[in-house]
C-alpha cells in the first residue's frame, strides 16, 4: 500500500524511552515540512571552535584563553524567540482508555512529541502540569527538553480537573509571549473552558487546544446495565446503555462541536485528538492546519 | 424426514432458554469505571416498557445449536426420494428403456433413438446406477451397473429388430429392476417412436409409486408405408405339381394414396412375375400373380413392393412346399353291397387341406399293408380277426375311424379297443318316432370347432333312425350324444394314435346325415383329426420359437442340427428339447448337420402390426404406466422398497452431522461471547 503509514498508538505504547517515542513520531515524518513562525535573532552557545583568522575578535571567549591560553571562538545557533509550553491534564479523568492506551498516555505521547518537535527548530521548551491545581512546572528553556520530557514520563494521573484555576495560575507562570499547547479531555462547559483559557489568550499567548477523547467516550459502546462511576468524582449512577446511548452520543458530538466553534472564534486552535488516531497522523494533520492557518494571518 | 426418538422434540422448549437471557437486562455488578458522568446525567431518565431481544447474531446461535441438539437427539431419518443426503443430491436407479422394433428402422429413427439415450446415459453421475433396456416383443436389460460405458457400448452396438412393439414387456421389467433397487430416485426414460399397435399390453403395467418417467419421442409424423403383410399360396397336384399360384396383400398405412407401385414375385431368387397396382391410402389391394412353373419340391419365394422409409416389411418371404396326401384305407365288410361307401368317398375326394387318398378294400387288412396308411376308416366292417394289428396300428401313431351299422355289432372293437368301448348292444330303433337327433356336441373339439359358430352347420336336421348303444371305454371321452343320452361318437387315445367310434352308419339307411351339409367336413374334419395333420405354416412370424424336435423328425435328423440365419450365421444345436428362435426376416435353413447340404426351409417374416407407424400420444402412455395419484408418496412418505443396510445407516447418520455443526455454532458463539465480554470488562475497567 503506498503513502503515509502512520504510527498505532498502541505499538507507541510498547516504547518505555519517552524521548525515543517522541523522536520516532517527529523524526518519521518530518522532513523540513514544519518552518517556525517566530523567527528571532536570538543566539544561544552551542559550541567552541578554534579560531581562524578572519573571525571576528569579538567572539572569542577569553575566559577559555585564560585557562587555556588558546583562542576560541564562541559559535552560536540561530534560534526562535518563542517558548513552547506542554499543559498535561493529568487528571483522573485522563486515566481512562477502552484500548491499551489511555488518554493520559496518548497526551504523552503527543506533548512529548510537539516539545521534541519544538525544540528541533529552536524553540524554547516548558511543561506544567495540572489537575485540581498546577502541580509541576518546567519554565520554557532551550536546555529543557529532556527535563520536559523526563517530567511527562513520570506524571501519574490523580485529582479531579479544574480547568479554571489551573490556567489563571498558569497565566500567571508564563510571562513570555508563548505558544501554548493544552492536553486534556475538556470535562467542562465550553463557555466555562473558554473562561479559563481567557487569561493566557490575553497575555498573547498562542493558545492550542487538544481535546483527548477515547473512542468509547465518543461512541458509547456499552450495551449492559451496569453502574457507572466517575473516574475522578467516584461518584456512581445505574446506567442503562439500551436506553441513552443515542442521547449520549448526541450529547457528546454537540460538546465537540460547540468547542470548536467558540475556541475557532476566539482564534484559538482546537484539534479533538481520538486515542485510536496514530500519533504521527495527528500531528501531521495539525501542522498543516497551522500551516495553512499562518498564510491567512 | 421422521424422528426416531420423537420425545426428544420435547427439549426443543429449551429455546425459551437463550430467549429469556437475551431478554433480561441483568445489570451488573462491577462499576464501570467511566471519566466522567458529566453528559450521563444531562440525560432525561426513560423507561421503556417493551423488552427487546439483545445481541441478535449471539441470541441466534444459542438458539440453532439449541434446536440443533434437540433435533439431533430426536434421531432424525431420511425417507423416500425426496429425502437429499447429506453429501449433496441423492444417486438415482435409472431404467433406460430403448425401442427396438422394426419400425424404428424407419428412416433416421434409430440414429436419433441412440444419440438420445447416449445423452441420457452420459448425463448420469458416477453414484447413480442404470439399466439399459432394449425391447421390441420382449425386452432384455443390460446392466444395472455403475459402469455406463457398458451400456454405452451395447447402446452401438443394438440394432432394430424385425420383431413387434410391446410396450408391456419393457415397462414390466423396469418395474422389476425399480422394485429390488435400494437407491432412493428412481427414473425411467423410454425412447421409443410410440407407435399405437405396441400398446395392447400395457393393461395392469404399472411403474412402482414414485418412479419418474421421462420420455423421448422418434417419431416422425407418419410417413408413407407399404407392406406385403400377407401371401397365398396354390400349389398344383398330382401332374399339375409345377403349377404354382401366388396372390399377395398389399396395405398402403399412409394417408397418402400410392399410384404404380410395382409388386414382384420372385421364386428361389428370380424375379418371375411383376405387376402394377395403385394403392389408395389406408387400403389393402389384393394382387394375383400369374401362375408360374415351380420347381416340384420346396421353393423360396418373395412378394416385394417398391421401397421405402420402412424396409423391413416391403417384401414378404414364403416357402412354398408340395403338400403330401393323407394316406386313408376305408375297409368294408367282406359281404357288403357296393357302394356302401360311396358318401365317404366322395366326402374324402374333395378339397385339398389336405388332399385324401383314398383306397377302399373288403375283408381284414395285413398288417403290412395297414403301414402304408395314415388313418383306416372301418366302414360297419367286423375287425374280429384283425383287431390286434388294428390296434398295433393306432398305438405307433394311425387314426381308427370305426363306424358300427347294420353289419358291424362293435363287439371285437370292445376287445381290442377296450379304452374306447366298454361295451356294445344291440341297435335302438327309432324309426318309429320319426328317428333321434344328436342333442349334445362337444364344439370344443377340434372336429366340431368348425360348427361352433352360428350358421355354421346344424347337426339338429340329421335322423337317426337306428343305432347301436355304446358304453364308454375308461379312456374314451363323448364327442357327440343322441337325444335319450346315447352316445353317438366317441374318441379315446390309443398309443401314440386315436381311436374314434360312430354308433350308427353312414350308408344313408339308418340314418339320413350322409345328406345333410354337414356331412362332409364333418368326415374330412375327423379324418383330418385322426391322422394328426397339420398345414405346414408357409412362413413364421419375426420373435416366435421354433421346435427343433418336430423339425428333426421330418428331415430325419440324428443328433444335431445346424440353423442358418438370414444373416448368415450358422448354429448347431442339439435335437432334444432344442427350438431356435426365429429372430430375423428372410429364410432360415434348417440341416442334419454342420457339414450336411440342404434341408428344411424356414420363412420368417415381421410382424405386421409393425408397419402401422401410426402413434400414441406419449402423454397416454405415461399415464397408462404410472401409478395412480392415491399411490404416489408424499414427501413424507417414501415407496416401500426393501432399504440396505448402508442405505438405512445414511438415512439415519443426520443426527451425526446436527451436532457437528451444533458444535461448530457453540465455538463460534464462544469466540463472540469471550471477545464480547472482553470488550465489556475493558470499557467497564476502562483499560486500566
Amino acid at each position: 500500500m503506498n503513502g503515509p503509514r502512520f504510527l498505532d498508538p498502541q505499538v507507541l505504547a510498547r516504547i518505555d524511552n519517552l524521548e525515543l517515542v517522541a523522536r520516532t513520531v517527529v523524526e518519521g515524518f518530518l522532513s523540513g515540512l514544519h518552518h517556525s513562525p517566530y523567527r528571532g535573532l536570538s543566539t544561544d552557545f552551542a559550541e567552541h571552535r578554534e579560531y581562524m583568522p578572519g573571525d571576528d575578535i569579538r567572539r572569542i571567549d577569553w575566559r577559555v584563553f585564560g585557562r587555556t591560553d588558546r583562542f576560541y571562538v564562541k559559535e552560536f545557533e540561530a534560534d526562535t524567540n518563542a517558548n513552547f509550553v506542554v499543559l498535561l491534564d493529568v487528571s483522573a479523568s485522563m486515566d481512562y482508555g477502552s484500548r491499551s492506551v489511555t488518554k493520559l498516555d496518548y497526551a504523552r505521547f503527543l506533548g512529548a512529541s510537539l516539545a521534541y518537535l519544538s525544540r528541533r527548530q529552536r524553540d524554547r521548551v516548558g511543561l506544567v502540569t495540572f489537575a485540581e491545581d498546577v502541580l509541576e512546572v518546567v519554565p520554557a528553556s532551550a536546555k529543557h527538553l529532556d527535563i520536559v520530557l523526563h517530567t511527562i514520563d513520570r506524571v501519574q494521573p490523580a485529582g479531579v480537573g479544574s480547568l479554571e484555576r489551573s490556567m489563571a495560575k498558569i497565566a500567571e507562570i508564563i510571562r513570555r509571549r508563548s505558544i501554548v499547547a493544552l492536553l486534556s479531555d475538556l470535562y467542562d462547559e465550553p463557555d466555562a473552558v473558554l473562561e479559563a483559557i481567557g487569561p493566557l489568550v490575553h497575555r498573547g499567548a498562542d493558545v492550542i487546544v487538544f481535546q483527548i477523547l477515547d473512542p468509547a467516550e465518543r461512541e458509547f459502546p456499552f450495551s449492559e446495565a451496569a453502574p457507572f462511576e466517575d473516574l475522578e468524582t467516584g461518584l456512581r449512577m445505574p446506567v442503562v446503555p439500551e436506553t441513552l446511548s443515542e442521547d449520549y452520543r448526541t450529547v457528546m458530538q454537540r460538546h465537540v462541536e460547540t468547542l470548536g466553534r467558540q475556541l475557532g472564534e476566539r482564534g484559538v486552535d482546537y484539534w479533538m485528538a481520538d486515542t485510536a488516531t496514530p500519533l504521527d497522523f495527528t500531528l501531521f494533520e495539525y501542522l498543516s492546519r497551522r500551516a495553512r492557518l499562518a498564510r491567512v494571518r | 424426514m421422521q424422528f426416531l426418538a420423537p420425545i426428544f422434540l420435547a427439549g426443543l422448549a429449551a429455546l425459551a432458554i437463550p430467549v429469556i437471557i437475551h431478554l433480561t437486562h441483568r445489570e451488573r455488578d462491577t462499576p464501570v469505571r467511566f471519566p466522567s458522568l458529566m453528559f450521563l446525567r444531562r440525560i432525561p431518565y426513560r423507561t421503556r416498557r417493551r423488552q427487546r431481544i439483545r445481541h441478535w447474531l449471539l441470541f441466534l446461535l444459542r438458539a440453532a445449536a439449541v434446536a440443533l441438539i434437540t433435533l439431533a437427539f430426536a434421531r432424525p431419518l431420511l425417507r423416500g426420494a425426496a429425502a437429499g443426503a447429506p453429501s449433496g443430491e441423492a444417486a438415482r436407479e435409472v431404467v433406460v428403456l430403448v425401442d427396438r422394433s422394426m419400425s424404428m428402422s424407419a428412416g433416421d429413427r434409430w440414429d436419433r433413438a441412440v444419440a438420445a439415450a447416449r445423452t441420457v446415459l452420459n448425463a448420469l453421475s458416477p453414484r447413480d446406477r442404470a439399466t439399459l433396456v432394449l425391447f421390441a416383443e420382449r425386452a432384455e436389460a443390460v446392466g444395472p451397473t455403475h459402469e455406463l460405458g457398458t451400456l454405452v457400448a451395447a447402446l452401438e452396438q443394438a440394432r432394430p429388430i424385425p420383431a413387434a412393439t410391446r410396450y408391456g414387456a419393457a415397462f414390466r421389467l423396469a418395474a422389476d429392476l425399480l422394485a429390488t433397487s435400494d437407491l432412493p430416485r428412481r427414473e425411467v426414460v423410454l425412447v421409443a417412436d410410440f407407435q399405437r399397435s405396441g400398446t395392447a399390453d400395457l393393461e395392469a403395467t404399472r411403474l412402482p409409486s414414485g418412479t419418474s418417467l421421462a420420455v423421448i419421442s422418434v417419431a416422425d409424423g407418419e410417413p408413407t408405408n407399404l407392406a406385403v403383410t400377407d401371401v397365398l399360396l396354390d400349389r398344383g397336384r398330382g401332374a399339375d405339381r409345377s403349377r404354382l399360384a401366388v396372390g399377395a396383400r398389399i396395405v398402403n398405412t399412409g394417408s397418402e394414396d400410392q399410384r404404380g407401385v410395382t409388386v414382384a414375385l420372385e421364386v428361389n431368387d428370380a424375379v418371375l412375375r411383376s405387376v402394377t397396382v395403385n394403392v389408395p391410402a389406408r387400403s389393402t389391394v389384393p394382387v394375383s400373380f400369374p401362375a408360374v412353373a415351380a420347381p416340384t419340391g420346396a421353393v423360396r419365394g418373395r412378394v416385394t413392393t417398391g421401397g421405402d422409409r420402412l424396409a423391413g416389411d416391403d417384401a414378404f418371404h414364403f416357402v412354398a412346399a408340395p403338400v403330401e396326401p393323407v394316406r386313408v384305407l376305408l375297409v368294408e365288410a367282406s359281404g357288403a353291397p357296393a357302394g356302401i361307401s360311396l358318401y365317404l368317398e366322395r366326402a374324402l375326394a374333395i378339397g385339398d387341406h389336405p388332399p385324401f387318398s383314398v383306397d377302399t378294400r373288403r375283408g381284414v387288412p395285413e398288417p403290412a399293408t395297414l403301414e402304408q396308411y395314415d388313418i383306416v376308416i372301418s366302414n360297419d366292417a367286423q375287425m374280429g380277426r384283425g383287431g390286434g394289428a388294428l390296434r398295433a396300428f393306432v398305438e405307433q401313431g394311425g387314426g381308427l375311424f370305426a363306424i358300427l351299422g347294420a353289419r358291424a355289432s362293435g363287439r371285437p372293437l370292445v376287445s381290442a379297443f377296450p379304452e374306447l368301448i366298454a361295451g356294445a348292444a344291440g341297435p335302438v330303433d327309432r324309426l318309429a318316432e320319426g328317428g333321434a337327433t344328436l342333442s349334445v356336441v362337444a364344439f370344443d373339439h377340434p372336429v366340431f370347432e368348425a360348427f361352433r359358430a352360428p350358421r355354421s352347420g346344424d347337426f339338429s336336421t340329421a335322423r337317426f333312425y337306428r343305432y347301436r348303444r355304446l358304453d364308454l371305454g375308461n379312456s374314451a371321452s363323448t364327442l357327440a350324444r343322441f337325444d335319450d343320452g346315447a352316445p353317438a361318437i366317441l374318441e379315446a387315445p390309443i398309443g401314440s394314435g386315436r381311436a374314434m367310434a360312430v354308433a350308427t352308419g353312414l350308408e344313408n339307411s339308418w340314418n339320413d346325415l350322409p345328406l345333410q351339409p354337414v356331412f362332409l367336413p364333418l368326415v374330412q374334419r375327423a379324418a383330418r383329426h385322426l391322422a394328426d395333420w397339420a398345414e405346414e405354416p408357409i412362413s413364421y412370424v419375426a420373435g416366435s420359437a421354433l421346435d427343433l424336435a418336430m423339425l428333426a423328425e421330418s428331415i430325419q435328423a440324428v443328433d444335431e442340427l445346424a440353423v442358418d440365419a438370414p444373416s448368415g450365421g450358422t448354429t448347431v444345436l442339439g435335437v432334444r428339447g432344442a427350438a431356435v428362435q426365429l429372430d430375423e426376416a428372410g429364410f432360415y435353413t434348417i440341416r442334419t448337420g454342420p457339414s450336411a447340404s440342404g434341408g428344411a426351409l424356414i420363412a420368417v417374416n415381421p410382424p405386421i402390426e409393425e408397419s402401422d407407424l401410426t402413434a400414441v400420444d406419449s402423454d397416454e402412455l405415461v399415464t397408462a404406466v404410472s401409478a395412480p395419484p392415491a399411490e404416489v408418496p408424499t414427501a413424507a412418505g417414501g415407496p416401500e422398497v426393501p432399504l440396505g443396510a448402508a442405505e438405512m445407516e445414511r438415512r439415519q447418520a443426520l443426527w451425526w452431522y446436527f451436532l457437528l455443526i451444533a458444535g461448530l455454532i457453540l465455538g463460534i458463539e464462544s469466540i463472540l461471547a469471550n471477545r464480547r465480554r472482553g470488550e465489556a470488562t475493558i470499557l467497564a475497567s476502562g483499560g486500566t
